[in-house]
C-alpha cells in the first residue's frame, strides 16, 4: 500500500433547504474541494459518492452536470457512515496504486423526509417492534448512568458543549449557544434524551480530492496525510452484548491505532459520531482518550473543549453541526484537514498535528451498528 | 354507505413465534446443535458455527417466560403506526437471549433496570388499515 493524502476539501452550509436539490449541493461541495485542491477536473480518475436515503446514481446525478462522467462512479450506501465509507473506498483505490487522483463526496437532504425520527428498514425485527434510533442510544445512556453514575447535567453538558462550538463554526446548523438547563427543559424525545440532546435533522453535502501522497505537493504545500483507513462492519451478537462500550467502535479504534503506528494520546482532536449526547462519552471510551467510566469526568474537566488536553468534535460534531447523514464522514474530514493547515478560524485548536475522524451508524438488530469507519490524519 | 371494514388484529412476527402455557408466554426460538447457544427468533443457520463450516443444525427451542430488563427509554416521537408514549426495553433471558420488546406500561415509576418482566401478547402498533398489531411485550413484575 502506498501513501495518500487529501488534497482538497469543501463543504456546503448544513441547515435544512427543501428548495435546494440534493445533487446541486453535491455540485457545491465538489467543486469546492477541486478548487481548494488546484486540481483541473479532468484529471480526477474516479469518484465514490456516500448518500444514505439519496436515492439511486447520486454520484452521476452530481458529476454529469460538471462534465465529469464516464469515469467510473462509485455509489456507497452505508446508512450515517456513507460517506465515511466513501472516503475509505477513496483511499483503497489510491493506496492500491489503482488510480493516483480521485474525489470523494457525501451528500444528504433529510428535509426531504419531513420532521420526526430518521426512517429505519421495516424488514428489521426491533424496528417492527417499535425501535427508533432516539430511543436506542436512549437505553445506552440508561444502562450508562446505571452502571457508572453519570447524571442527566453530564449529558445535557455534551450538548453546551457542542452548541459553543457549532457557534464558532459558519457551516453549522445550530450556532446558538445553550445551558444545562435549557438542554434538560428541551422536550423529551426518548428519556433521558431531550430534543437538544439530537442531532437535528439536516441537509448539506461535503468533498475530498485524494492525492498519491508522492504527487501531493505538485498542488498544495500543505497536504494531509491519511494514516490509517479503516472500514468494519458490526459483529451479530443476539446475547449479553455490553451496550456501554460500543464494540464496533473499540475493534474499529485497535485497528486504525496499529495501521497509523499512533496511539491515542498522540492524537490531538477528534471528531466523533456524537449522533445523540450520551455517544460522545461513549467514544470518548471506546476511542481510548480515557478509561472505562470516565467519560463523564473527562467531559467536567474541559479536556475535551476547543482549548483542553483532547478537544473532541470542535466542529460542533453532529449535534450542532448538523448530521446530513451522508455527508457526515466527509464533513469531518473537512474539519480536520481545515484543523491541521490552521484554516479553522474561532474554533482553531492550537498545535493540531494529528486528527482523528469516527463515523458509526445503522440501526439494525443484533449489531451494535451496521458499519463504522475511522481515519488518522496527520501534517 | 360502505360497511366499514372488519378490523382484525395482525400478529409480529407471526403466530408460530410463541406458545402460551400456564406460567405465561414463552417465546419460541432455535438452538445450535453444536455450540449450544439459543436464538430468537428461529434461524436457519448459527452465527457463530456457520462460518466455521456447514456441520450444524438448528433445533427448536423455548425461551423462559421471564426475564431481566438490561435497559428501556419511554419513546415520545416514532413512526406513525405506533403509539407514544411506550415504553422500549431489552430483556435478558436465562437462555442468554436479549430480545426487544415493548413494556405494558410507559409508566416510569414501574420500571427498573435490572427488574423481573414477564412476556404477554398485547397490542404494539396499528398497521395502515387500521389493524392493530399483536406482538410479545414485557410486563414488570
Amino acid at each position: 500500500m502506498r501513501d495518500v493524502a487529501v488534497i482538497g476539501v469543501g463543504m456546503t452550509k448544513i441547515g435544512k433547504f427543501p428548495d435546494r436539490m440534493l445533487s446541486a449541493m453535491g455540485r457545491e461541495a465538489v467543486i469546492a474541494a477541486l478548487k481548494d485542491a488546484g486540481v483541473p477536473p479532468k484529471q480526477i480518475q474516479a469518484a465514490y459518492s456516500g448518500t444514505s436515503l439519496g436515492g439511486a446514481l447520486l454520484g452521476q446525478r452530481i458529476f454529469k452536470d460538471l462534465g465529469m462522467s464516464g469515469m467510473p462512479i462509485n455509489n456507497m450506501e452505508n446508512a450515517c457512515s456513507s460517506g465515511s465509507s466513501a472516503m475509505r473506498e477513496a483511499w483503497l483505490s489510491i493506496a492500491s496504486g489503482l488510480y493516483d487522483m480521485v474525489i470523494a463526496v457525501g451528500s444528504e437532504k433529510l428535509s426531504a423526509l419531513g420532521g420526526g425520527t430518521l426512517p429505519l428498514e421495516k424488514e428489521d425485527l426491533e424496528v417492527s417492534e417499535g425501535m427508533v434510533m432516539p430511543a436506542l442510544y436512549a437505553m445506552r445512556a440508561r444502562r450508562y448512568m446505571h452502571e457508572f453514575g453519570a447524571t442527566p447535567e453530564h449529558l445535557a453538558k455534551v450538548v453546551v458543549k457542542s452548541r459553543r462550538c457549532g457557534a464558532r463554526n459558519p457551516h453549522a446548523q445550530f450556532r446558538q449557544e445553550t445551558t444545562v438547563q435549557e438542554v434538560l427543559n428541551s422536550r423529551m424525545v426518548a428519556d433521558p434524551l431531550t430534543l437538544f440532546q439530537c442531532c437535528p435533522m439536516g441537509d448539506g453535502s461535503a468533498a475530498a480530492v485524494l492525492c498519491s501522497a508522492d504527487k501531493a505537493r505538485q498542488y498544495t504545500s500543505q497536504p494531509i496525510l491519511i494514516k490509517g483507513s479503516i472500514l468494519v462492519s458490526g459483529r451479530f451478537d443476539n446475547s449479553f452484548r455490553d451496550m456501554t462500550t460500543p464494540e464496533i467502535t473499540v475493534r474499529a479504534a485497535k485497528q486504525v491505532y496499529e495501521m497509523a503506528g499512533i496511539g491515542p494520546k498522540e492524537v490531538s482532536l477528534a471528531e466523533v459520531h456524537d449522533a445523540f449526547s450520551i455517544a460522545e462519552l461513549l467514544y470518548y471510551e471506546a476511542l481510548g482518550f480515557c478509561g472505562r467510566g470516565e467519560a463523564p469526568k473527562l467531559l467536567d474537566e474541559g479536556a475535551t473543549e476547543i482549548g483542553g488536553r483532547i478537544p473532541v468534535n470542535p466542529s460542533g460534531g453532529l449535534i450542532s453541526k448538523g448530521h446530513p447523514t451522508g455527508a457526515t464522514g466527509l464533513a469531518q474530514t473537512t474539519e480536520i484537514v481545515w484543523q491541521l493547515r490552521g484554516q479553522a478560524g474561532a474554533r482553531q485548536v492550537k498545535n493540531a498535528k494529528v486528527g482523528l475522524t469516527h463515523c458509526t451508524g445503522g440501526g439494525i438488530y443484533g449489531l451494535d451498528h451496521g458499519a463504522c469507519s475511522i481515519h488518522i490524519f496527520a501534517k | 354507505m360502505e360497511a366499514p371494514q372488519e378490523k382484525k388484529p395482525v400478529f409480529f412476527p407471526g403466530e408460530g413465534y410463541w406458545t402460551k402455557e400456564a406460567d405465561g408466554l414463552h417465546l419460541i426460538g432455535s438452538r445450535c446443535s453444536k455450540c449450544r447457544q439459543d436464538f430468537f427468533p428461529p434461524r436457519e443457520v448459527c452465527p457463530k458455527c456457520f462460518p466455521e463450516g456447514f456441520e450444524h443444525r438448528m433445533e427448536k427451542s423455548k425461551l423462559s417466560s421471564r426475564g431481566k430488563l438490561y435497559s428501556y427509554s419511554i419513546v415520545q416521537v416514532a413512526p406513525k403506526r405506533f403509539l407514544p408514549p411506550y415504553a422500549l426495553g431489552y430483556v435478558d433471558f436465562p437462555e442468554g437471549v436479549r430480545v426487544l420488546g415493548q413494556l405494558t406500561t410507559a409508566d416510569p415509576s414501574q420500571i427498573k433496570v435490572g427488574m423481573t418482566v414477564q412476556a404477554e401478547l398485547g397490542r404494539i402498533a396499528v398497521d395502515e388499515q387500521g389493524n392493530e398489531v399483536m406482538s410479545y411485550k414485557f410486563k414488570p413484575l
